[in-house]
C-alpha cells in the first residue's frame, strides 16, 4: 500500500514535470545586450493585428508595425510609413507617398503592402476586429506604383491622418488570408515588422518578447531587447520592480505609487493621461435608436434643469484631492487637457461649479420638493432616488461612491449606490438599466471618436455612453468631420463639446493621471507623450520605449545577484520538493530495513 | 502477520469467482456512477451560462468600434444567431467530438488554451498536494501517537493558524519577504522571461518560480491532511490489534508506523482524493498572486469578460476532475480496504 502511494506520487510529480513543461519550441535565445522589461496587467488577447484589441496587445502591435502617419511625441501628425501626404481639393482623395525604407527581413517596403493591409480590413470581414471602423468610410485604396499609394474615401473625412491601422507586409499575409483571423502571428518568429521592434518570442500568459530592428528607418532603438512580462497582480508587479524583475511598471494606484517615494532606485512618472471619468445621466432619450424611450431610467433626468442640480452637488475638487490624492484633474468637456487643441473650457457664465444652494433652487424650479425624509418628491409623487452604479475594476471606486452620495443626499436627492462587475455595468449601461453610472473612455489625439460616441447613432451599441441624441450635435459632428482646415474645425468641435456641457449629456469628474514606475538605476531617455508632463506607456505610437537608453552597464551587477539568488532558490525548490518524496519514501525503507 | 488487514490486501487476491464478478460490477457502476456526472455537468455548462443576463456579443465587443453589421457577422460566426436547441445540439455534438468552441477573448479553440494551462496547474497543485500530504500526514500521526503533548499542540495550532490565514495575503507576505526581502525567488511567473537555453537549466529555472506559490499553497492545506490522519489515528489507538501487536513486543515506534497508521490512513485516502479537485479549483487565488499561467488564472480572467466557450471548458475540465478524483477514491478505497469488498 506504501509501495502503491510512493509510486503514485512519484508519476504524478512526472506527469506533472512533463505537461507542465515550458516547451523547447517556445525556448528563446537568451537576449543579448540590455533588457527593458516592462509589466503588464492585462493578458495579451492576440499577437494579430488584424484581432488583436486589447490595450497590452495594441502596445506590442504599436512597435511592430508602423502606421502610415505616426501621432509624434507632440500629439501632431508625422510621417510614418508614409512619408508626405497629399488630398484632392474635394477632400475624398488622399494621395501617400510612400517611404524607400525595408521590412525587417530585409525586403523593399512598397505602396502595395499599404493597399493589401487596408483592402483586407475592408473586403474580409475576419480582418476588421481590430481596425474596421477605420475602414468604414473608404472607397478604395489602391497602389498606383511601388511608392504611391491612393485612398479614396465616401465622404471627406479629417481623420484620416490619425488612422491607427498596423500595415503589415503582404509578402508574409498574402498566404495566410485564410487564416486571418485566427492567426497568433507567433506561428513563425520572429515576426516581420516595420516598426522599431518586432515580435521574437512568446511564452502563452507570460510574457512577449522584442527584439529591436536593425532596419528600421528612423535608427535602431538603444535597448536591444523588450520584455512585457504579465503580472495578475498590481501589487507583485511593484514588488517585482522593487526587486529588479521588471524596470516598468503602470496603473498604479495613488498608494502604490505615493510609497515608492524616496526610493532612489526608482523614478516615478505621473503622467498626463488620454483617459476621463464621467457620471452617466441617464436620458432613456425617446429620439434614439428606433425613436422609442428605452432603458428604465428615473424620468426626472430627463430634465435639463435636474441634470444641472446633479452637476452643481458635485464637488470635482474634492474628488482630485481626497479621492484621487492629488493625482488628477477637474475635468469639464470630454476631450482631456492633455489634448489642448481640442479640449474644452466652459465660459464663466455656462460653468457649474460646486454650489449645493444652486442644486437645491435648480430641483425646487423642476418641481421636486423635499419631503418628509429630506428626499424630494415629483410632482408625481415619485421620490428622486437615483441608482448610482460603477465599476469594480477601479480600486477607488467605492471612495468615490461615498462621496457622491454625500453630496447627492445634501441636496435632497436619495441614491442606491452599488458596485458591479465591470461587464455588468456594460450591460446596464447599453440597455439604458441605470440611473448614474461611473464610466470613462480613452481619448485619441484626433477627436473624431469619441465626439462619434455622442451621437444619436450609437445608442443602443457597446459604445454608447449616456443614451444621449441631439439632432443639433450630430449636423455638428458631420460638419467637423468633412472640415479639412484645421481651424474651422477646431471651431466646430469646440461648439460641439459646448453644447454637451449645456445639455449636460453626462457630468466630466476628472481627468486622472497614468501614474508609472521605473528603475531610473538602468534605464533613462523615456520619451513621454506629450513630452510636457505626458505618459511613458499607452502611448499611441512607440516613443516612450523608442527613446529608453540603459543607464551605463548596470545589468550586469543586477544579473550576478539574480544568478546567486537562482542559485539558493532552486537549492531550496530541490530541498523542499526533495523533503515531499523523503517523507512519503520514509516509512517504506525503514519498513523494509526493519523486516522480521 | 497474516491476521493483519494490510497484508490481507495481497492474499485477496485469489478468492473465489463470485466476488470477482462483485468487483467487476461493482467499477462499472462507479465508472457509469462517473460518467453520468461528466454527463450533467456537459448539460449543465451549457444552459448555467445561457442564463447570464446580457448579450455575448456585446461583451466580445467591449472597448472596441463596431457597427451592427459587424455584430450581426459576430453572432452567426458564434452560432449565436440559432435558436437555443439547435445551439445545444451543435454544442453537444462539439464536446463529443473534443472541441470546446472557441473562445470569444483569444479568438483561438478552448481546448487548445485549456491543454496549454493544464500543465503549469498540475504541476503547481501536484508537487503542493503531495508535499502538503506527506508533511500533513507525518505530523498528524506524530500529533496524535503524543497528543496532548507540546508537540501535537504546536504541530496542530500551527496548521490551523495557517489554514485560517488568507491565502491572498499569506502569498504577498511570503513574496516581500523571500522575494523582494531575501531577494531568493522570482516574483512571478512560471518561467524566466522569454525562457532559459537547455534542459536542465529550464528545469532548475521553472523549479525557482515554483518554490514560493508551492510553498504557499502547502501552508494552507496540508492542516486538512493533518487533521484528519490525527482523529482517524485517534480512533485507531484504542484498538485491541494494538495491545496485541504491543504484547508481540513490538517497538512502540514500530507498532505505530506498521500498525496504527496503516489502518487510520484508509479513511485519509478518500479525503486525499476527493481533495485533488478542490485543490485544483483552490489555485485560482494562488495563481493570481504569483501571476502563475494556469487554469485557475485562466478561469478568473474568462469569469471577468465573461468568456462564455471558456468558461465552459474550464467548467468541464475542473468538473471532470473531481468526478475522476471520485471515481479513483471509490475504486482505491475498494482495492486497499478488505472490509469494504467483503461487505
Amino acid at each position: 500500500m506504501r509501495g502503491v502511494s510512493f509510486h503514485a506520487a512519484a508519476a504524478l510529480l512526472a506527469a506533472a514535470l512533463a505537461a507542465g513543461w515550458p516547451g523547447a519550441a517556445h525556448a528563446q535565445p537568451p537576449p543579448g545586450g540590455t533588457t527593458l522589461r516592462v509589466a503588464i496587467t492585462q493578458d495579451i488577447d492576440s499577437l494579430n493585428p488584424f484581432v488583436a484589441v486589447f490595450l497590452s496587445s495594441t502596445q506590442v502591435m504599436r512597435l511592430t508595425y508602423e502606421n502610415l502617419t505616426m501621432v509624434g511625441p507632440d500629439n501632431a501628425v508625422q510621417p510614418g510609413f508614409a512619408e508626405s501626404w497629399q488630398s484632392s481639393p474635394d477632400g475624398l482623395t488622399w494621395t501617400f507617398k510612400i517611404r524607400d525604407a525595408q521590412w525587417s527581413d530585409g525586403t523593399p517596403i512598397t505602396a502595395r503592402d499599404v493597399a493589401f493591409t487596408y483592402t483586407q480590413i475592408m473586403t474580409n470581414p475576419a480582418a476588421q476586429d481590430a481596425n474596421g471602423s477605420a475602414v468604414a468610410n473608404f472607397a478604395a485604396v489602391t497602389a498606383v506604383d511601388d511608392r504611391t499609394v491612393e485612398i479614396t474615401t465616401k465622404e471627406p473625412q479629417a481623420s484620416i491622418l490619425a488612422s491607427d491601422v498596423p500595415i503589415v507586409p503582404e509578402h508574409v499575409w498574402s498566404s495566410r488570408v485564410g487564416q486571418i483571423g485566427t492567426a497568433t502571428n507567433a506561428e513563425q518568429l520572429p515576426a516581420v515588422g516595420s516598426g522599431p521592434y518586432v515580435i521574437s518570442g512568446y511564452q502563452e500568459g507570460q510574457s512577449v518578447t522584442l527584439s529591436a530592428n536593425d532596419r528600421f528607418w528612423r535608427g535602431r532603438a538603444h535597448v536591444d531587447t523588450l520584455q512585457f512580462v504579465r503580472y495578475e497582480n498590481a501589487d507583485a508587479a511593484v514588488q517585482g520592480l522593487l526587486k529588479g524583475d521588471v524596470d516598468l511598471v503602470r496603473d498604479l494606484t495613488p498608494a502604490q505609487f505615493d510609497s515608492l517615494e524616496g526610493n532612489a532606485a526608482v523614478g516615478r512618472n505621473e503622467g498626463r493621461n488620454r483617459r476621463y471619468t464621467e457620471l452617466l445621466l441617464n436620458w432613456s432619450n425617446p429620439s434614439g435608436v428606433d425613436g422609442q424611450p428605452f432603458g428604465d431610467g428615473h424620468p426626472a433626468l430627463r430634465d435639463v434643469r435636474v441634470r444641472k442640480a446633479l452637476h452643481h452637488a458635485v464637488d470635482a475638487g474634492a474628488i482630485v484631492d481626497r479621492v484621487k490624492q492629488g493625482h488628477s484633474e477637474p475635468g469639464h468637456g470630454i476631450i482631456p487637457p492633455v489634448y489642448p487643441k481640442w479640449t474644452f473650457t466652459p465660459s464663466d457664465s455656462q460653468r457649474r461649479d460646486h454650489d449645493p444652494e444652486r442644486a437645491k433652487a435648480l430641483l425646487d424650479q423642476a418641481g421636486y420638493r423635499p419631503g418628509p425624509d429630506g428626499v424630494r418628491v415629483g410632482p408625481d409623487g415619485r421620490p428622486l432616488t437615483l441608482r448610482l452604479i460603477a465599476g469594480n475594476q477601479v480600486p477607488t471606486n467605492p471612495q468615490l461612491l461615498d462621496f457622491l452620495a454625500g453630496w447627492f443626499e445634501a441636496v435632497g436627492v436619495g441614491v442606491t449606490p452599488q458596485i458591479m462587475a465591470s461587464n455588468q455595468i456594460d450591460d446596464a449601461t447599453v440597455a439604458g438599466n441605470f440611473d448614474i453610472a461611473v464610466s470613462g473612455w480613452s481619448v485619441n489625439p484626433d477627436p473624431d471618436s469619441t465626439l462619434d460616441q455622442q451621437t444619436c447613432a450609437v445608442n443602443g451599441t457597446s459604445r454608447s455612453d449616456s443614451g444621449y441624441c441631439n439632432p443639433a450635435y450630430d449636423q455638428l459632428y458631420a460638419e467637423q468631420q468633412a472640415a479639412l482646415d484645421e481651424g474651422k474645425r477646431r471651431e466646430i468641435v469646440q461648439r460641439m463639446q459646448s453644447l454637451l456641457y449645456d445639455d449636460v449629456h453626462a457630468i466630466v469628474l476628472t481627468h486622472d493621471a497614468l501614474l508609472e514606475a521605473y528603475r531610473a538605476d538602468r534605464f533613462t531617455g523615456f520619451v513621454t507623450q506629450p513630452e510636457d508632463g505626458g505618459v511613458i506607456t499607452g502611448q499611441t505610437g512607440y516613443w516612450g520605449y523608442y527613446g529608453a537608453t540603459p543607464v551605463a552597464a548596470p545589468r550586469a551587477a543586477a544579473d550576478a545577484g539574480g544568478g546567486t539568488g537562482l542559485l539558493v532558490g532552486v537549492l531550496a525548490a530541490v530541498v523542499v520538493l526533495g523533503a515531499g518524496a523523503f517523507l512519503v519514501a520514509r516509512n517504506r525503507r525503514r519498513s523494509r530495513d526493519e523486516r522480521e | 502477520m497474516s491476521d493483519l488487514p494490510m497484508t490481507a490486501v495481497a492474499t485477496d487476491l485469489a478468492e473465489p469467482p463470485r466476488r470477482g464478478r462483485g468487483s467487476a460490477a461493482f467499477v462499472l457502476r462507479t465508472l457509469g456512477g462517473g460518467l453520468v456526472s461528466v454527463g450533467l455537468i456537459v448539460v449543465l455548462g451549457f444552459f448555467l451560462f445561457r442564463v447570464l443576463p446580457g448579450d455575448p456579443v456585446r461583451w466580445m465587443t467591449r472597448d472596441r468600434p463596431g457597427n451592427a453589421e459587424q455584430l450581426a457577422r459576430l453572432r452567426a460566426e458564434f452560432g449565436l444567431d440559432r435558436p437555443l436547441p439547435a445551439q445545444f445540439v451543435d454544442y453537444l455534438a462539439d464536446v463529443a467530438r473534443g472541441d470546446l468552441g472557441t473562445s470569444y477573448v483569444y479568438n483561438r479553440p478552448v481546448t487548445e488554451i485549456i491543454l496549454g494551462r493544464l500543465g503549469p496547474t498540475v504541476l503547481l497543485t501536484g508537487s503542493a498536494l503531495v508535499v502538503a500530504v506527506a508533511l500533513g500526514l507525518w505530523l498528524g500521526s506524530r500529533a496524535a501517537w503524543r497528543h496532548g503533548s507540546v508537540f501535537d499542540r504546536i504541530a496542530t495550532g500551527t496548521a490551523l493558524v495557517l489554514w485560517s490565514v488568507p491565502t491572498f495575503w499569506l502569498g504577498l507576505i511570503a513574496l516581500m519577504v523571500f522575494a523582494v526581502g531575501l531577494d531568493l525567488f522570482p516574483t512571478g511567473g512560471m518561467t524566466s522571461p522569454g525562457g532559459v537555453d537547455g534542459f536542465l537549466p529550464a528545469v532548475l529555472d521553472v523549479a525557482h518560480h515554483l518554490v514560493l506559490p508551492c510553498l504557499t499553497m502547502v501552508a494552507v492545506v496540508y492542516a486538512q491532511y493533518l487533521m484528519v490522519m490525527r482523529s482517524s489515528l485517534l480512533e485507531e489507538m484504542a484498538a485491541d490489534y494494538l495491545t496485541t501487536a504491543r504484547a508481540k513486543g513490538l517497538r512502540e515506534d514500530l507498532v505505530r508506523r506498521r500498525h496504527a497508521v496503516p489502518n487510520a490512513l484508509l479513511p485519509t485516502i478518500t479525503i486525499i482524493f476527493l481533495h485533488v479537485g478542490l485543490v485544483v479549483a483552490g489555485a485560482v487565488t494562488v495563481e493570481t498572486v504569483f501571476s502563475w499561467p494556469g487554469l485557475g488564472l485562466l478561469t478568473y480572467q474568462a469569469l471577468a469578460v465573461p468568456d462564455i466557450p471558456l468558461l465552459q471548458g474550464t467548467l468541464i475540465t475542473l468538473s471532470v476532475a473531481v468526478v475522476l478524483m471520485n471515481v479513483l477514491a471509490d475504486l482505491g478505497y475498494r482495492l486497499l480496504d478488505p472490509r469494504v469488498r467483503a461487505s
